[in-house]
């Protein structure tokens, strides 16, 4: 036979839920609603419903805690992210855009002189195997190698 | 963190491409130059009756290995250019024997169907001759004789500027 006044484990239950309940001002998932409706009474019979300052302070802190980052604040940091070294790669890609055209012989868009019709004649002179032709021949070879090296130091930016 | 470090890395490779480049480009200017200076120098030391100095300049510009920035062709044009007139001057000095050799050299480079590769033809042709081998002699002339051809159709065609080079 079991005593009237002795609490069972479900009472028990309900009145550690009434408790947190008071403290909280919010009711957990397994508080039945009788419980519920009492415990609002007795807080409100109690304070009016008002919360006390460091009673607020601790809850708003407790929601601080859980809650997320606003997104607001991510946006900023993700541009920064990518407009700096995207902007260090599109300057070296402009640079490289720029010195590219004078590499080496790539950027050569001017074409050698043409040979003179009389070196050409010159050479067929010289052969023939002939000595003075050999003569004539290193004389105008002269004149177009100045012309040559012209183009070149052209070409090559001097 | 990770993207930050690729664009880093993929714009300091741009970066080092593009000194490279620059580079290159004065190195390229500065060999042109060089090339240059040695037939000035070469032309003075004839004049005067100096060919061992003459000779030292050219050899000095021909022989060392261009700078990649120097485009192929220019490279043997210049190098083949300094090689018949060491040729050449070898000639003049009554030495047949390096003149060949230097003719050699010079056609070692490369052939086209310009001057350059003529002149080393006749060249070596004439050394050819002064070594009494006359046979060896006229295949070269006939080489040289038959780039005057080409390099002649050429002038006569609009549009071609006679040197084969197309820039």
């Amino acid at each position: 036979m079991k005593d009237d006044d002795e609490t069972t484990p479900e009472e028990q239950r309900e009145a550690e839920a009434l408790v947190r309940a008071l403290e909280r001002d919010h009711a957990a998932a397994d508080l039945p609603e009788d419980a519920l409706e009492a415990a609002a009474l007795l807080q409100y019979s109690r304070d009016g419903g008002a919360l006390d300052p460091a009673r607020k302070r601790a809850i708003w802190d407790d929601v601080e805690k859980s809650a997320k980052a606003p997104a607001r604040e991510a946006r900023p940091a993700r541009i920064w992210r990518w407009l700096v070294p995207g902007f260090v790669t599109a300057a070296a890609a402009i640079a490289l855009l720029v010195l590219w055209p004078w590499r080496g012989g790539e950027r050569g868009a001017v074409a050698l002189p043409a040979p003179p019709a009389e070196l050409i004649d010159a050479q067929s002179e010289a052969a023939t195997g002939s000595p003075e032709a050999f003569e004539t021949l290193a004389r105008r070879m002269s004149a177009y190698r100045v012309e040559v090296y012209a183009t070149l130091e052209d070409r090559y930016g001097r | 963190m990770t993207r930050t470090f690729a664009a880093a890395t993929c714009a300091a490779i741009l970066i080092a491409t593009a000194s490279a480049c620059s580079s290159e480009q004065d190195d390229a200017a500065a060999w042109i130059a060089r090339a240059a200076e040695a037939n000035e120098t070469a032309d003075r030391a004839r004049a005067a009756g100096d060919l061992e100095r003459a000779r030292d300049a050219l050899r000095a510009a021909a022989e060392p290995r261009p700078p990649d920035g120097v485009d192929t062709r220019d490279a043997r044009i210049v190098r083949q250019d300094l090689y018949f007139r060491l040729a050449e001057l070898e000639l003049e000095a009554g030495s047949p024997q390096a003149s060949l050799r230097f003719a050699d050299a010079g056609l070692a480079l490369g052939r086209d169907d310009d001057v350059f590769t003529a002149n080393l033809h006749i060249a070596r042709g004439r050394a050819l001759e002064a070594l009494g081998r006359e046979v060896d002699a006229t295949v070269d002339y006939h080489e040289a004789l038959k780039i005057d051809d080409v390099l002649l159709r050429r002038t006569l065609e609009p549009g071609d500027n006679g040197t084969g080079d197309t820039r």
